[in-house]
């Protein structure tokens, strides 16, 4: 088995094997520091014996078998402390071993749900929550996360480390609350999240051990859909996850450079994972329990469908940011809501429904983000007033890390030199 | 496990808008808190808990190492929100925990959930 193949391995099953010892063992850094040792394991063994008929059993085995050894170590430690009795169980009866992997999948998939809102408990970090999401139940590394993420690694360990003693010392619990659904929302939440930071940080400079975010969310959102089959805001999300691996390829040039929406090339969109996109939300569709993940979908949808950038239907995408509005409140949504108004009524009335944003959300909401003066200054260009454009591109220049970004509105603001 | 309860609100906001004694509000209010105890003794959670008067009432001692504490008048920090009253339960884990601090019967303010160290011994 190559390196690649064991990483595979690793990803796909890890999560659940942990999920499994988490559960038993009572003791979610014990699982995660055994699943550990059983992969280190797997890496030596493997290429001189063989990979096992069936490696997700193995991996179960030996973390298993792993965990109970850290048991016995930290238990006979506590008796030369104590000079006193603390045994620790061996073997119960009721171990099948590997067994449970195959036999009862229903409970796999169970401990795999609590494994998740665990990881995505509202009394954990925001940033913990997605780190510890990644780590725990995607199998990621520490080091994959800190680049995917553009943080150092120490930081980001460090923030692990934070998050799992503060799930062993407040007593936070590996069980499905009563309230699932609000529950549910907040990993949506954490996978929306960490799906984005795949969208959008593509132009950056990622380094060859970058995992993509985008896969590792589809993936994950996979998961939790076959966990909670009849929500449709997970449908939702997965479908708009999907929309987006779809035109992924197309959104930068053989250069790296970020292309537009209108200028993708759509023959480079994966027709396939677009087709499975639209069933999907066909399926959270037809449940009747609207949410602002399937409203997203739905934009997506329009922009995915759209055989040319002149055939979208920008009447109806404008519908759905209103819509969309009415359910998030959020100030990027009202963004995204004026440029649709632009797209369907002309650059003038997107400039009237930005000013009136303006004073709406007030100007330290938006005035701060530089998509929204990106977004004033496509409008000003269309307008015809190139000078106000590139000031308006100057200053969303200021406001990106993002060097492809950068790139980007360089070649706007001399766009509007050479308009004027 | 043992948590603490520590329920913070704007004690002058409190003051202001509390019903006077003897109305009907005030039988009201007293009552929901009433229950919100009996429901912590019924679920076997209760350990105790109180309410504290105003900061106007706090005196802070400040030490800094051998000498005698510096002694002054006031909570310990200026804050929006003040430490108003807590409650010591017994819960399952934090979910438990979180699920009775939010029926504390307090309309406005931060509540604040914190295990214990080290289990405590229960008397009685």
């Amino acid at each position: 088995m190559t390196e690649t193949a064991l990483t595979q391995l690793a990803r796909q099953e890890s999560g659940r094997v942990l999920a499994l010892l988490a559960r038993r063992f009572g003791d979610l850094d014990l699982a995660d520091e055994a699943v550990q040792d059983a992969l280190v394991d797997a890496a030596r063994t493997w290429p001189e014996r063989g990979v096992p008929d069936n490696p997700a059993a193995w991996l179960h085995t030996v973390a298993r078998r792993k965990a109970l050894d850290r048991l016995r170590r930290a238990a006979s430690a506590q008796r030369r402390l104590e000079a006193g009795r603390w045994a620790v169980d061996d073997e119960p009866s009721t171990d099948r071993g590997g067994a449970e992997l195959v036999v009862e999948e229903g409970t796999v998939e169970d401990e795999r749900l609590r494994l998740l809102l665990l990881c995505c408990h509202p009394a954990l970090d925001p940033a913990a929550q997605v780190a510890l999401t990644l780590r725990l139940v995607g199998g990621l590394t520490t080091t994959e996360i800190a680049s995917a993420f553009l943080v150092p690694e120490a930081t980001l360990a460090q923030r692990i480390v934070r998050a799992k003693r503060k799930i062993r010392d407040a007593g936070i619990p590996l069980s499905i609350p009563a309230r699932l659904d609000e529950r549910v929302d907040v990993v949506l939440g954490v996978l929306y999240l960490i799906a984005n930071e795949g969208y959008l940080s593509r132009g950056g400079d990622a380094g060859p051990v970058r995992v993509d975010l985008t896969d590792e969310a589809t993936r994950l959102t996979e998961v939790l859909a076959t966990l909670v089959p009849e929500h449709a805001e997970v449908d939702g999300l997965l479908a708009l996850v999907l929309f987006h691996r779809a035109r992924l390829d197309s959104r930068l040039d053989p250069a790296g450079e970020l292309v537009l929406l209108d200028d993708q090339d759509r023959s480079r969109w994966d027709r396939a994972t677009i087709e499975r996109a639209n069933a999907v939300l066909h399926r959270a569709l037809v449940r009747m329990t609207p949410g602002p993940f399937q409203v997203q979908a739905l934009i997506a949808s329009h922009h995915a469908n759209a055989r040319t950038a002149a055939d979208t239907d920008w009447a109806a995408i404008e519908g759905l940011y209103r819509q969309l509005g009415a359910m998030t409140a959020s100030p990027v949504v009202a963004l995204n809501h004026a440029v649709a108004v632009a797209m369907a009524d002309g650059p003038q009335a997107g400039l009237t429904a930005l000013d009136a944003l303006e004073v709406g959300h007030g100007a330290a909401g938006l005035g701060g983000y530089h998509l929204f003066h990106a977004a004033r200054g496509e409008l000003l260009l269309r307008a015809g007033q190139p000078v106000h454009a590139g000031d308006a591109f100057t200053r969303a220049r200021s406001l990106t890390s993002n060097p492809a970004e950068q790139r980007h509105l360089d070649r706007r603001i001399s766009a509007c030199d050479t308009s004027t | 496990m043992e948590y603490m309860i520590l329920i913070h609100s704007d004690e002058t906001a409190m003051a202001a808008g509390a019903p006077a004694p003897g109305t009907t509000e005030f039988e009201q209010m007293m009552g929901q808190w009433i229950a919100y105890n009996q429901r912590l003794i019924d679920g076997g959670h209760w350990i105790d808990g109180g309410m504290l008067q105003s900061t106007a009432t706090a005196t802070t001692l400040r030490k800094t190492g051998p000498a005698a504490p510096a002694v002054t008048d006031g909570p310990f920090a200026e804050t929006k929100e003040q430490l108003g009253g807590y409650y010591l339960i017994t819960a399952a884990d934090l979910d438990e925990a979180l699920e009775l601090a939010t029926g504390v019967p307090m309309p406005f303010g931060s509540i604040e959930v914190r295990p214990l160290a080290m289990p405590r011994t229960i008397v009685g």
